[in-house]
């Protein structure tokens, strides 16, 4: 049983609050991720749930315990850095062991869970050699490694993955997510990087400014938005923006009390010039092979990008015709509120 | 992974030019240590010749002199005494107090930092006088503790400067990483951060432990013949109107009073291991 549970958390720097209310709840096994642009707090409320920051306000419970006020040895978690934080004086043994060892467990029992976990990492090879003598995706599995050898009730993982390259990026987020079934643990993970949120998160957990925005699973937030900052900032391409009159007057349905409108680039068919609501000119393009986005500068100056998935190429300058599908429109109030 | 410039090898030509480079270093840096210890060995005859003599008889007699019938082992005693506390406490509370200005930044950091290096700026001979009258007054004239205490007050500022470099040189994600995983900050510094930087402590050590031998002026003027240590005891063997001076005696004190250092450097050598900290943290 580890479940997270996160109540009303605030968090100040001198005069500064970083984290403004919190309220979270990560069940049991869950692979929970926080997004957010930079310096939105979401890499200072997982130091919060670690115990790495103490918090100015609020409760933390793990596994049904609080544990606001203990130290973060004893909270039952182990934690992943976006620099690795490798001990560069001690092997990769020592490393996975360093744990274990601050524990006084006995030494047949620290050399067989070590042996395990480099068992399950693939790291057998590496236990006699020093951080330095390691590549970056090899460091990546010894941090990773560190925390599993402590068998803790959750992992945090703060951006971990940001220091790889692509590629490598790629398949360590397919041994986490294949880490995360075997485990079968509770996972928190920071990242700005939409696919990774996109691709391994059961749910997202979008933060802006101190305060969460929204909770939900990759597709809710993808198809229903709760607001505008949601909405531009899941999916990309991020989802076009125009104003409500400007649909209105185009004869878009529109509620009443819409100020703005999203619509996904996916979501807008193109054609030739008066073939739909909108008119503009098509202006840069992306081809990606398989899509194409093209940002078209509708005739009232607003920039709209539209992805189009078939071979059809079109040219800068051309005159197109816009029209979005009714069935996925985003209505959002003055104060960015989702309406219906 | 890729040869850096240095770990290329040379060719014969530069082969040559850096080995006889080297030899001039050496023979310029080791020439005046070898004469030292030639004059320690040479009958006085053979000092006071005009003519450079290599070839000699080689005699005991300064170091019997030095060692058994001067007061010179009690004055190395001292100094031995007096920079072993001092380095043993300036390491230990610079140490922590580095610690806590790298790692806890507070308002007051810049202030307090400049504080202690503050220190630093008065010349020594600023203080001498007060020093003296407090000293005397509270009969702690002439006392080893005395000298040690002057020196750890004097070798705290720039030892705290110089370590606080070190630790912020160091990762804090590496100490948070020993706390989760059980560590206590104290524990991580210490486990972690302490070994990343022993050489940098090594060095710093071995900077306050010269400055402590050489310390001359309060040494010379706090001491009297029982606390008295080298520094201010190589009036030993300066000339006096009867027996002029003593340069067999003098080289000998050289000797040893280099010799604790020498042998300090040579043990840290093996711990200046570059790139210890390599590869740590990021890729």
């Amino acid at each position: 049983m580890s479940a997270i549970s996160i109540r009303s958390l605030h968090k100040t720097y001198g005069n500064v609050e970083v984290l403004k209310g919190i309220d979270l709840d990560v069940a049991d096994g869950e692979f929970v991720v926080f997004v957010g642009r930079s310096g939105c707090g979401k890499s200072t409320l997982l130091r919060c749930i670690a115990g790495l920051e103490t918090i100015s306000d609020g409760s933390i419970s793990i596994g049904g315990e609080e544990v606001t006020r203990r130290p973060p040895s004893k909270r039952g978690i182990a934690m992943v850095f976006q620099s690795y934080a490798l001990y560069p004086h001690l092997t990769v043994r020592d490393n996975l062991g360093f744990s274990l060892n601050l524990a006084r467990q006995p030494k047949a029992q620290i050399a067989q869970r070590v042996a395990r976990v480099a068992g399950i990492l693939r790291i057998e090879d590496l236990l006699d050699r020093r951080p330095a003598q390691l590549s970056g995706g090899q460091r990546q599995r010894v941090a990773i490694g560190r925390a599993i050898v402590r068998e803790p009730e959750a992992f945090l993982f703060d951006e971990p993955l940001s220091n790889l390259d692509a590629d490598l990026r790629v398949q360590m987020r397919h041994e986490l997510m294949q880490l995360h079934e075997e485990l079968s643990a509770t996972m928190i993970y920071v990242t700005h990087d939409q696919v990774e949120a996109m691709t391994m998160a059961d749910k997202i957990v979008v933060l802006n400014a101190g305060r969460i925005e929204q909770v939900g699973t990759p597709l809710e937030l993808y198809s229903r938005p709760r607001n505008l900052f949601v909405a531009t900032f899941i999916g990309s391409p991020r989802m076009n923006i125009v104003t409500a009159s400007a649909a209105r007057q185009a004869g878009l349905s529109v509620g009443a009390a819409a100020e703005r409108i999203g619509i996904r680039p996916e979501h807008i068919a193109i054609g030739p010039a008066g073939s739909g609501q909108f008119n503009g000119t098509v202006g840069l393009t992306e081809h990606l092979g398989a899509d194409s986005y093209y940002f078209v500068e509708l005739d009232d100056g607003t920039r709209v990008n539209v992805r189009r998935s078939d071979n059809v190429m079109l040219s800068r300058g051309e005159r197109v015709g816009l029209a979005p599908n009714p069935g996925y429109l985003h209505q959002f109030a003055a104060d960015g509120a989702r309406l219906d | 992974m890729s040869a850096s410039p240095s770990t290329r090898p040379l060719h014969p030509g530069q082969r040559v030019a850096v080995g006889g480079i080297l030899v001039l270093m050496t023979l310029f840096a080791g020439f005046p240590l070898l004469w030292v210890l030639l004059t320690s060995l040479k009958p006085n005859n053979a000092i006071l010749s005009k003519d450079p003599i290599f070839l000699f008889q080689p005699t005991l007699e300064h170091w019997e002199r030095v060692l058994f019938t001067s007061d010179f082992l009690k004055f190395y005693l001292n100094s031995l005494i007096i920079a072993a506390a001092t380095v043993a406490i300036v390491m230990v509370v610079a140490t922590l107090a580095a610690y806590a200005l790298a790692r806890y930044p507070m308002r007051a950091s810049k202030d307090i930092s400049f504080f202690i290096i503050s220190q630093r700026m008065m010349p020594p001979v600023a203080v001498v006088l007060p020093i003296f009258l407090i000293a005397s007054s509270i009969g702690m004239l002439d006392r080893l503790e005395t000298l040690i205490a002057i020196n750890v007050a004097f070798n705290i500022p720039l030892s705290i400067w110089m370590i606080r470099g070190f630790i912020e040189g160091t990762s804090r994600e590496i100490e948070e990483a020993a706390v989760m995983d059980g560590a206590s900050w104290l524990g991580a510094f210490w486990r972690v951060t302490v070994p990343q930087i022993w050489p940098g402590l090594l060095s710093t050590a071995l900077f306050v432990y010269i400055y402590t031998v050489n310390e001359f002026l309060f040494a010379s003027i706090l001491s009297g013949t029982n606390a008295r240590p080298v520094s201010a005891a190589v009036a030993l063997f300066l000339p006096t109107g009867v027996r002029g001076t003593l340069f067999g005696e003098a080289a000998v004190a050289a000797i040893l009073i280099m010799l604790p250092g020498i042998i300090f450097a040579a043990l840290m050598q093996r711990h200046l291991v570059a790139g210890v900290s390599l590869g740590a943290v990021k890729g």
